[in-house]
């Protein structure tokens, strides 16, 4: 007796999560259409840019200027509807233009806290590389911890605080290239590339007759609070043993490699797994499978495998082509 | 890298430094230094010529050509070999074999920037150093070989830091054999048949036959070797002393009756008949009758005469055969073998008898040859007819003689320790044999060095005109020849009665050119159309055995000699009866390497005469092999490949068909491989769902090897099947497409597997068997190949 009914509750709660997940594939349709119209034929990049999103983790955008960085970040900071801040980097921006600073209040006679951009759902840190270190370093805690201390005192940030940064390729004049500390701290670069020939001319199309250069608002379609939801969702995304092992064995593959200086951190290998685990989510399965790990590969560790500007793919390549894929017979045999 | 391959010099050292190591091992048992070192230096220097080729500006081009190279040097030895064996000099077909390996690794080692070709080199060069240590007798194999040693180990470390220094080697993983799976199933199958084709005696299923040389005992025994596998010369020479000798153990001396030649001819033979002398007498009283013992003298040969009128060979009494003691002696080396023991060359119609004639033999004297005495005398037989010499050695067990058991062409004996040339001398009919003793002693081992013969020049001409002149254009010898010296004339002289024999002698050569190929000629005929039969002899009154024999159409093998013997006479070849023993191969004690000869085996042939006092045998008997010929290379291969035109043409429907059969079943391979894996795939599928779906996963990877189109191990099983979806209908897509969902699902989903539509997966499964045959996988999964070659170039 006490089998069938173990079968039924299993039952149940299996349709409810197929409820569930029925609805969580709407909202996310509903997201991946809004970003797809902000920047036309780019649905790869924009399905990195979801799973990026579903991870809780920060983006970084590395490409030359007019390509559309500005406007996808726009585009993802208005569908999630969340509180959005955006920092244009120069030189001469200090740490406390981010973060936040106290002033005296001469009224109140007391220091009154003013928040930096960093309070808010979503950050646009425009050309990142041209803020100086110190200012860069500025987002460390912001990042890794969701909280600013200033003046010892310590503020939490939004849950589903995203920092989406873009930058110049390093060859640029006037850049400071980001430290190897702060990359780590981003989930993943990606860069966008130029759209095709059909995709530039309907972008032209869109652009006639709109007065404020095409740039029409974006639909909210998520609030902070769904957001929240799916992120908590995906991280329940089941990875078996043999796709960690899988995972490890890529990560340990980095570190052995001779063109990489230095290899995947643990911390690294985390927001990887995360990542595989938004892109599972993504394609609807509850499950990680190694063409998930490997699918965001790319893009994972392009920004942490510090290298040549254009050498980066070909060492994931070689990564790849060097970790053999766990398939349960053989494995069994063994 | 466009510079030409990385420069590495250490493989090739290392394996130059085995191949080293491999000649000085062969310095003791080669039979030319000169030769061998040259040779060695050649094979060792040329792939350091290609080496620094490889590194020059046309180094790409050149390792293009890497297959090639490849097969050329290891061929090489083997053609070179073939050219040098007709010279007499050369090596055993395993030191052959063992340099091909070694020419193979040599240019491997010139390659070694390929990754692959380093090791494999690598591990020949081990194989040959171990190789050189079991041969090799003298220290400097050893040192070499531990110069070797040393530099291995030197070179793993190398390899070692090579590889922690790569990148991460693409590629390395992938254990994929080089050749489709396919072609190498086809190739061992068809390996197998052919083995089983060529060895159809059960002796071979010992060991694949003339696999491995031998120095004797074996039809593979090689005159080049100088110790043998086992069964060699090496193995005699321990035997040659009677406290080491075998059969001492045995029960064999148990039974000290010897029997002598005359009672073994009439015990296989039959007592000779004797036409009754009938005398009248008259009869007394038995109490007046005094019985006295008559003892029968032993003779030391089988008769005065060799008589072909016979009775029949009694069986009702115990033969020699039944005893424990059987073994007459023994033969070390190559069989079948024709031991001769004595000649007649007058026939009357019904014996055999010697005539007083005697042969000229050349004087016996002692030779030394390596260190032994060796009683050697000269023979006139022409060279173009002789080839290599025949090691044989005989070992004396029952047979009370002392004529020495003699095979056809013998120029040498050595008896050990017996250095003095009057030990050894000629019978009137022609036999070595040991002058002023009763007997050669039991256990004696005599060697005996034949030579081989190629008859092919005997073929060409009229060999008859050597020695005679035809007498003019006189019709009625027309044909005949006039012999020229007594010795042939008596051996021309046919039996009055020989009308009949002529007339079918003339019959069975008609249109055959004079000469040896009139003699083949008769021969071949007895050979086909007679029938062996010992108990069918001829009746007391007959007086022409050869017409008896000739109507009978059977007989004992001494009315096939005889009959052979006459039926040539009358052609006007000199011919002569030679009794002895055959060798039979099937007596080959594998375990002693030696072939036992029992009484059983006693034996009747014939001679024929070509010139230059040269004797040569000829078998006429069915069911005994004629004296091995010994071919030249072009003859060997024109007659191989007549003797398998002959088997093709002799089985031809079998072969067609089969041919047909095998190559619509290569053809539909796909079809037919497919379909069974089908069958198998819903058999297997039975049990559960779960099962099912496994095994269409493991029928989909069978099918990527079977087309040369493996998932590498580093691709994802999704990733590498999704080309199958091409050109599908959305039915057939979406059911793939859920297959590979469950796939995924079996293999990383933490959760226990739960079918939820059996139905559903039976028909996803169908659809991926359906979009995974053979011949789509070829089309669409060969560009995902390329990808994933070209990624690892």
């Amino acid at each position: 007796m006490s089998i069938k009914k173990t079968v039924i509750v299993q039952k149940s709660s299996m349709e409810h999560a197929h409820d569930e997940s029925c609805q969580h594939q709407g909202t996310i349709d509903a997201l991946r259409g809004a970003l797809n119209q902000a920047l036309i034929g780019k649905d790869e990049i924009i399905e990195m840019v979801l799973a990026c999103l579903l991870a809780r983790g920060h983006l970084l955008f590395d490409d030359l200027p007019g390509l559309g960085k500005t406007t996808l970040a726009k585009a993802v900071a208005h569908a999630v509807g969340g509180q959005f801040a955006r920092v244009q980097c120069t030189p001469d921006l200090l740490p406390t233009d981010i973060t936040g600073f106290n002033m005296f209040d001469q009224k109140t006679r007391e220091f009154e806290f003013h928040r930096g951009p960093v309070f808010s759902d979503i950050l646009l840190a425009d050309e990142i590389n041209r803020a100086t270190p110190r200012t860069q370093s500025a987002l460390f805690e912001a990042m890794a911890e969701r909280q600013v201390t200033i003046d010892g005192q310590s503020y939490r940030l939004s849950k589903t605080f995203l920092v989406i940064a873009t930058q110049n390729p390093v060859e640029s004049h006037g850049a400071f290239p980001l430290p190897e500390a702060q990359l780590d701290r981003f989930a993943m670069k990606l860069r966008i590339g130029y759209p095709n020939r059909d995709n530039e001319i309907d972008m032209l199309g869109a652009n006639i007759g709109s007065a404020d250069g095409g740039e029409a608002e974006n639909p909210t379609v998520i609030s902070p609070n769904q957001l929240n939801e799916l992120q908590e969702h995906v991280a329940k995304v089941a990875l078996a043993e043999n796709v960690r092992g899988y995972l490890v064995d890529l990560g340990r593959a980095t570190r052995e490699h001779r063109a990489i200086t230095l290899g995947l951190s643990p911390r690294g290998l985390i927001t990887w797994q995360r990542i595989a685990q938004a892109r599972a989510h993504l394609c609807g399965r509850d499950f990680v499978t190694p063409d998930d790990i490997q699918g965001v590969a790319g893009p994972v560790l392009e920004v942490r495998l510090s290298g040549e500007f254009d050498a980066a793919p070909q060492i994931v390549e070689e990564i790849l082509a060097a970790v053999p894929v766990p398939v349960h017979e053989t494995a069994r045999r063994r | 890298m466009t510079t030409g391959p990385a420069k590495e010099s250490g493989t090739l050292l290392l394996v130059s430094l085995a191949a080293g190591s491999f000649a000085v091992a062969r310095i003791p048992s080669c039979m030319s230094l000169t030769w061998m070192l040259t040779t060695s230096a050649c094979f060792i220097t040329a792939p350091w010529l290609v080496w620094v080729a490889l590194h020059t500006r046309r180094g790409r081009q050149i390792d293009r050509r890497f297959t090639l190279l490849l097969i050329i040097w290891a061929l090489l030895p083997l053609g070179i070999q073939l050219v040098m064996r007709h010279f007499g000099v050369g090596d055993l077909w395993v030191v052959t074999m063992l340099i091909t390996l070694q020419n193979v690794s040599l240019i491997l080692g010139a390659f070694s920037h390929r990754p692959r070709a380093a090791s494999i080199s690598c591990l020949f060069a081990a194989f040959i150093v171990l190789f050189a240590i079991a041969i090799g007798t003298s220290t400097a194999v050893y040192m070499v070989a531990g110069l070797f040693g040393v530099m291995m180990l030197w070179w793993l470390m190398a390899r070692y830091w090579q590889r922690v220094q790569q990148p991460v080697i693409a590629g390395s993983i992938d254990r994929c054999l080089p050749l489709r799976s396919t072609v190498i199933g086809f190739g061992v199958i068809a390996a197998g048949l052919l083995t089983l084709a060529l060895s159809s005696t059960s002796a071979s299923t010992y060991v694949i036959r003339g696999f491995m040389a031998s120095s004797g005992g074996t039809p593979w025994s090689d005159d080049l070797s100088t110790a043998g596998v086992g069964d060699g010369d090496a193995l005699v020479a321990a035997k040659d002393e009677a406290m080491t000798f075998g059969p001492v153990e045995s029960e064999l001396f148990l039974d000290s009756e010897m029997p002598s030649l005359y009672d073994m001819v009439t015990e296989i033979y039959g007592e000779p008949l004797k036409p009754k002398k009938r005398k009248k007498s008259v009869a007394i009283a038995p109490s007046k009758v005094k019985v006295t013992e008559q003892q029968i003298a032993k003779s030391k040969k089988s008769g005065r005469e060799f008589s072909t009128l016979r009775r029949q060979p009694k069986h009702n009494r115990k033969l020699l055969e039944d005893r424990e003691a059987d073994a007459m002696l023994y033969v070390v080396g190559q069989t079948p073998l024709h031991l001769g023991l004595e000649r007649f060359d007058t026939f009357n119609g019904l014996e055999w008898s010697h005539s007083e004639v005697t042969e000229k033999h050349s004087p016996i004297q002692i030779v030394e040859r390596q260190g032994e005495p060796w009683a050697y005398w000269e023979t006139k037989t022409e060279t173009d007819l002789q080839r290599d010499l025949q090691p044989n050695a005989v070992k004396i067990i029952n047979l009370k003689t002392d004529r020495i058991p003699s095979p056809p062409q013998l120029t040498a004996v050595h008896i050990r320790k017996v250095n003095r040339s009057d030990f050894f001398g000629w019978t009137d009919d022609s036999v070595l044999f040991m002058p002023d003793r009763d007997q050669i002693p039991q256990l004696t081992v005599m060697h005996l060095r034949s030579h081989g013969l190629n008859l092919q020049p005997l073929r060409d001409a009229d060999f008859t005109a050597r020695f005679s002149q035809t007498l003019g254009n006189d019709t009625q010898f027309a044909g005949k020849v006039n012999p020229t010296d007594e010795m042939t004339a008596i051996c021309t002289k046919s039996a009055e009665e020989g009308e009949l024999a002529s007339q079918i002698a003339r019959r069975w050569t008609a249109n055959v050119p004079r000469g040896w190929q009139q003699v083949e000629a008769v021969v071949n005929r007895l050979r086909s159309d007679f029938q062996l039969d010992r108990m069918e002899v001829a009746s007391e009154g007959c007086n022409d055995v050869v017409s008896h024999f000739l109507s009978a159409h059977r007989g004992p093998d001494y009315m096939f000699a005889t009959t052979a013997a006459m039926l040539l006479r009358t052609l006007g070849y000199p011919t002569r009866l030679v009794t002895g023993f055959y060798a039979h191969p099937d007596r080959f004690d594998r375990r002693a390497g030696q072939t036992v000869v029992l009484p059983d085996d006693l034996h009747v042939w014939a001679e024929v005469y070509v010139g230059d006092q040269t004797w040569l045998s000829i078998e006429p008997t069915p069911g005994y092999e004629p004296p091995a010929e010994r071919m030249g290379l072009a003859q060997w291969a024109t007659a191989m490949a007549s003797s398998i035109l002959q088997l093709c043409r002799r089985h031809s429907m079998v072969l067609i068909i089969s041919t047909v059969a095998l190559a619509i079943l290569f053809k539909t391979r796909s079809d037919w491989l497919a379909f069974c894996g089908n069958i198998l795939c819903r058999f297997m599928g039975l049990r559960s769902p779960e099962a099912r779906i496994r095994w269409t996963l493991r029928l989909l990877s069978w099918r990527t090897r079977l087309v040369g189109c493996r998932r590498p191990m580093t691709r994802t099983i999704t990733s590498w099947y999704r080309p199958l979806m091409q050109d599908q209908d959305a039915h057939t897509r979406r059911d793939v497409q859920r297959f590979f969902l469950w796939v995924e699902k079996l293999l990383y989903s933490n959760r226990v597997f739960e079918p939820e539509d059996e139905c559903a997966i039976s028909h996803a499964c169908n659809a991926a068997l359906l979009v995974s045959h053979p011949r789509r996988m070829r089309r669409y999964l060969k560009e995902n190949m390329i990808k994933a070659n070209n990624g690892k170039l």
